[in-house]
């Protein structure tokens, strides 16, 4: 299932680590917003709701925007404040930019339209960061550099990811100059620095403008899941920026549980989700050796995806907290990866899915659920 | 064996609910709207299901259950609106979802679900709903979250309201249906485990030749629902307009538990504290009276208080001179259970920060001296602490001599670096308060146990700093908490003043 352009806006927008977001919306919609982010940093919150009544619906909403960003530029150290117009008032007509323009805060103020029934998540998250592109300012090429594209700040082992990402593109000279959206205003601002952009899954609008506009070149990868995955990923890089690094890893881990990687070997699986699905699915199956029987993406329809694990020999369900009770009904272990996840945490940095790493924390994790839950549930 | 597994499965569950204690939940820094309330609705009835007639981000974010976020809304078709059908109209797409949802999940009712979108462009639900449920092999409702004013909470109140008024008591004989004489129905919030909970309050009601004609939600499905006009009266915890409605149409008499309405009128404390021995006692014999079994009542409430009383004599034996620091507030453990527990409450700690955007300064103040009237009644003397810091609260704890605060999981740490012992509050309020008598002797044995725990000088979470003011929060919460909370009260202009909507108020989640 799709979330709608809003939370793709949302998302994108919230990336910006120090910024706050400001929802022109409902309380629902916040609290949607809100929630999805909760279990990934409950720290980094960082918005505000306009907290759209009755009385704006039929009045309208520009007074409640004003006052909320008056009111939010008092209450956030911040140097930006996004605001995003979600369905009610794309509906309503309010005049965002009208409002918008007549403040003067401290903080600078963007603000995009997103109701959620104008496309998809992908395309909030891309028309989100076509907007914020009109932050960044012209900055000096920092030579064997990239910006990785892709990211929202809500995703599963994000934090650890990018980590693992930039410790493996350093290792292979190559520095990572801003993670969007997971960044500062101001690494986002110099974002044009970078001598490649990477695209991982989304944000290929903005890469074409970039490219169209600053001449920056952009390459299209999938996200790096498995050693196999991660050199590929590596070496593409490498091979563009002319680094010429060859990755190594160590294969060490696997030999500790190559028992246990005998018996999964064919085990039958399914796999939904958003981008990373096809990544991750490409990993379980060419190098684990699992039997991908159903592979979706959440835009397809969920209904034909439960039909379809059921008629199946699925045996481990990959996929996000929304698959919890399919795998609950089969009696089959769920391992979650990705957006959105919000009955699991991921509080340690070093402990990736992506990279080298990543291949042996998330085979860690498949034998560890399979063999607790065969303990728990036979 | 099977006690075992569910005593495993609870424990397991609890720790879980503990967890999800600490999200932006109940106005904290965000609300979950009206549509959450009506999935909860939805989700109690076992063979029910929702049709989402919005854009798919609502569905989408919709999934999670603000109650238990740990356990979502599975199943949220959706009707998929996109910008044509904004301008067009999504009838269409209502017709086709009815009958989708149908053909999919073969429901026994179809719960239609307005959202913002679907409101504001004007759709007929009600024409779509009425003409396509002869397609269906089901009862099709809609609720869209106007049939009920501001009760809260709107989603739950409005789709229970949607049921009766579209289903259950809609004039085509539903209403009138053969009646199980001198029955009520129980019914609470489906996430209060209504089974175990009323378990005795049923038991008790038996005695008293008053028959449990439904318990809901307890497996519910939507035959039982069929049922409820059948009983002499309804037994909610708080007021609820479907009770009304079915009492206007059907002649199903309707009683609150908390007693809001008739607080509003007699200020009487006693009215929102039905726990306890004194409180269940009251509760009972105003359910005979309602019930026309006054004398065979007195009867039962006197033996088995004697019964309770006898075991709590010495069950609360060991409570004896012990100090208590109890949390005010409107929800929370009674203060008559404590005069039961034998303990004394030494302490009063009034928190209203959260309440003040949403409460006029009168109710705030209405509130707090409704808790000390209440602990004057109980017989307690307590020093009352209205929005101190820690520091003062540690203070007057150790000055009083105080043995035990209670205090949830999200501030006890507080205490505990202090050398002071706690008592979660949540897991009891959740778990075991109820109506009856076995109430005070189970929290007596769970005081004892707290007493028992060893003491935590250096527990990880008292490393962070959290905000001087609202303890449970780090700073960085209590501002988002602060804002969310100045901007809902200038955007919606709502406070409540004092009245019957308090406790609707601070315990809404709708709006």
């Amino acid at each position: 299932m799709d979330g709608g352009k809003f939370f793709g806006a949302f998302r994108a927008s919230s990336g910006i680590t120090d910024a706050v977001v400001l929802n022109h919306v409902p309380v629902g919609c916040n609290w949607g917003a809100a929630i999805f982010k909760t279990t990934s940093n409950q720290f980094d919150m960082r918005h505000a709701c306009t907290v759209m009544h009755e009385r704006e619906i039929v009045f309208g909403g520009e007074d409640a925007l004003r006052e909320a960003l008056i009111r939010a530029d008092e209450l956030y150290d911040t140097p930006l404040l996004l605001v995003i117009a979600g369905d009610a008032p794309s509906i309503i007509g309010d005049d965002v930019e009208a409002v918008v323009n007549s403040v003067t805060l401290d903080a600078e103020v963007m603000w995009m339209e997103a109701a959620g029934f104008k496309g998809s998540m992908m395309d909030g998250y891309e028309e989100a960061l076509l907007r914020l592109a009109g932050l960044m300012k012209e900055s000096e090429t920092i030579q064997g550099s990239v910006n990785l594209i892709g990211f929202s700040p809500d995703d599963f082992k994000v934090d650890a990811d990018v980590k693992e990402i930039k410790q493996l593109l350093l290792d292979a000279g190559v520095e990572v100059n801003t993670v969007i959206s997971k960044c500062s205003l101001e690494e986002f601002r110099r974002a044009p620095a970078a001598e490649l952009n990477v695209v991982l899954g989304q944000g290929t609008l903005l890469a074409e403008q970039m490219k169209k506009e600053l001449g920056l070149p952009y390459l299209k990868m999938d996200y790096p899941y498995g050693l196999d995955g991660t050199a590929h990923f590596v070496n593409a890089i490498s091979e563009e920026l002319g680094t010429g690094h060859e990755p190594e890893f160590d294969i060490e881990p696997f030999k500790r549980v190559y028992l246990y990687l005998h018996e999964l070997y064919g085990t039958p699986v399914s796999v939904i989700g958003d981008f990373h699905a096809e990544a991750m699915a490409n990993f379980l199956d060419g190098e684990l050796g699992f039997n991908v029987e159903v592979s979706a993406r959440n835009e397809d329809d969920y209904f034909a995806f439960e039909e379809e694990v059921r008629n199946s020999n699925t045996t481990i369900l990959f996929g996000s907290s929304f698959e919890q009770n399919i795998a609950e009904t089969l009696n089959i272990p769920l391992i979650r990866f990705c957006y959105p996840v919000f009955d699991n945490v991921c509080v340690y940095d070093d402990a990736p899915y992506a990279g080298f790493r990543g291949a042996v924390c998330l085979t860690e994790a498949i034998i560890n659920t399979v063999m607790s839950y065969g303990g728990m549930n036979k | 064996m099977a006690d075992n597994e569910s005593g495993s499965r609870s424990s397991f569950l609890t720790s879980f609910v503990k967890a999800y204690g600490t999200l932006p939940l109940h106005g904290i820094t965000a609300i979950p709207g009206k549509i959450s309330g009506a999935l909860m609705l939805t989700d109690a009835i076992e063979d029910a299901v929702p049709l989402i007639h919005g854009p798919v981000g609502c569905a989408f974010q919709r999934k999670v259950n603000p109650f238990k976020p740990h356990s979502p809304f599975y199943t949220t078709p959706c009707t998929n609106l996109n910008d044509t059908d904004v301008v067009y109209g999504g009838e269409e797409k209502l017709e086709q979802g009815i009958k989708e949802t149908y053909q999919r999940y073969h429901p026994n009712l179809i719960m239609v679900i307005t959202t913002c979108p679907s409101d504001l462009i004007g759709d007929d639900v009600e024409a779509v709903t009425r003409d396509v449920s002869s397609e269906v092999g089901c009862d099709v409702v809609y609720s869209t979250g106007d049939f009920v004013g501001r009760s809260k909470p709107v989603g739950y109140q409005d789709a229970f309201y949607a049921i009766t008024d579209q289903m259950l008591c809609n004039g085509d004989g539903n209403g009138d249906p053969e009646r199980n004489e001198g029955s009520v129905n129980i019914v609470t919030f489906p996430i209060h485990g209504a089974g175990i909970k009323v378990a005795e309050m049923a038991s008790v009601l038996g005695d008293m030749e008053i028959g449990v004609n439904k318990v809901c939600f307890d497996h519910t499905r939507v035959e039982d629902l069929y049922d409820l006009p059948k009983a002499d009266l309804n037994i909610t915890d708080f007021p609820m307009q479907w009770a009304k409605l079915m009492d206007e149409r059907s002649d199903v008499g309707c009683y609150e538990i908390l007693g809001w309405g008739r607080y509003s009128e007699e200020k009487d404390p006693e009215l929102l504290s039905p726990y306890g021995i004194g409180g269940s006692s009251r509760v009972f014999r105003e359910i005979a009276e309602m019930m026309g079994k006054d004398g065979k009542a007195e009867e039962v409430i006197r033996r088995r208080r004697k019964e309770a009383e006898e075991r709590l004599s010495k069950v609360r034996k060991d409570l004896k001179g012990v100090k208590i620091a109890a949390l005010g507030g409107l929800h929370g453990v009674g203060l008559n259970l404590f005069k039961d527990a034998g303990v004394d409450v030494s302490v009063l700690i009034c928190r209203t920060q959260i309440m003040e955007s949403r409460l006029t300064e009168e109710a705030i103040k209405e509130i707090v001296d409704m808790n000390m009237n209440l602990a004057e009644i109980c017989g307690f003397d307590p020093e009352a602490l209205v929005n101190p810091t820690i520091e003062e609260e540690i203070k007057v704890i150790k000055r009083s001599g105080t043995d035990l605060v209670i205090a949830p999981s999200t501030s006890a740490h507080l205490y505990n670096r202090e050398g002071v012992r706690t008592f979660d509050p949540t897991s009891f309020m959740i778990h075991h308060q109820r109506v009856g008598f076995e109430c005070p002797i189970e929290l007596c044995q769970m005081l004892k146990d707290a007493l028992k725990t060893p003491q935590r000088r250096t527990p990880l979470l008292s490393m962070l700093e959290h905000d001087s003011q609202m303890h449970n929060m780090t700073p960085h919460w209590a501002k988002l908490s602060l804002a969310f909370n100045l901007l809902r009260s200038d955007a919606i202009g709502d406070r409540v003043k004092v009245d019957a909507d308090i406790g609707g108020a601070e315990g809404g989640f709708d709006r």
